[in-house]
């Protein structure tokens, strides 16, 4: 009963371990995903920029944004694939990015192998400080 | 002959107590048991500060102003990230990896790196050595310093 109920124990323990290290796995994809789009969303070409009077207005162009968006995620991340990265609407740049993760204990056992997906979004803000670019 | 004798011993009463071999069993196989899962969320709470620190820090250094100011805000994130997870007694220390020689030119990548030293209390140090046992948690995040920023 105590070898049965330690034996319990244990695998709690693991279990434990292997969830925590998938919410890590999955916060810095999430940040690798924000700071992507925030490359992405500086991606438009500054001489295409319009002054309406009272802000500067850029378009976002598609093929701009993932090769951007390509370049940060091959320098910055080992691991990281870019899945999409484009702009639905010109002034967003949406990007989703994929990495796998497997249990760091017991994983010779089962061997599982976990696709993880995050997807972030930014939008050009010149000249102001703010988080969204 | 065979038979009587074993016939004899399953007729023997049990002897010892139950309920007392249970608790020295369980407290003896719990005990490594218990340490192990504080030391193990010890380090999972470093981790998820080192994470955060790495993260906030870096996006609060490719805005600043100036290097110093952005260094004084990764100390400031560092320390306070760490307070919020109770990591009280854990030496922290940084690093920061320019992808061009001004760390906050525009358009350079900057690569922050938290290293957190957490003491594993549950471990008794090695008779000889005054070191504590400790385990150094290292997490790294990344971020482009803005193309339109307006102070460099």
């Amino acid at each position: 009963m105590v070898a049965g109920l330690v034996a319990l124990c244990g695998v709690a323990v693991v279990g434990i371990i292997d969830s925590t290290d998938l919410a890590l796995a999955r916060t810095s994809l999430q940040s690798t995903a924000d700071m992507a789009a925030l490359v992405g969303a500086e991606s438009f070409d500054p001489l295409t920029a319009q002054f309406d009077g009272t802000s500067l207005a850029v378009r976002l162009v598609n093929r701009q944004v993932w090769r951007a968006v390509s370049a940060f995620v091959s320098e910055s991340s080992d691991g990281i694939h870019l899945v999409t990265a484009s702009t639905p609407d010109s002034v967003t740049a949406r990007v989703t990015v994929r990495s796998t993760w497997s249990p760091p204990l017991v994983s010779q056992f089962f061997p599982v192998r976990i696709q993880l997906e995050a997807t972030g979004s930014a939008r050009p803000n010149i000249g102001a400080r703010s988080d969204e670019g | 002959m065979l038979s009587r004798k074993t016939s004899s011993m399953s007729t023997m009463p049990d002897r010892g107590s139950a309920s007392i071999e249970f608790i020295v069993a369980s407290v003896a196989l719990l005990v490594p048991l218990v340490a192990l899962t504080v030391t193990t969320s010890q380090i999972a709470s470093a981790t998820f500060a080192a994470t955060a620190a790495a993260r906030h820090g870096v996006r609060a250094f490719t805005r600043a102003e100036s290097t110093n100011i952005g260094l004084e805000r990764v100390h400031a994130i560092t320390t306070l990230v760490a307070d919020d997870h109770g990591l009280t007694d854990t030496s922290s220390r940084w690093e920061l990896d320019c992808s061009r020689g001004n760390c906050l030119r525009r358009g350079s990548l900057v690569e922050l790196t938290v290293h957190l030293d957490v003491p594993l209390r549950f471990i008794p140090a090695l008779p000889g050595i005054d070191i504590a046992p400790r385990v150094t948690v290292s997490r790294s995040a990344t971020a482009r310093v803005s193309i339109t920023s307006v102070n460099r």
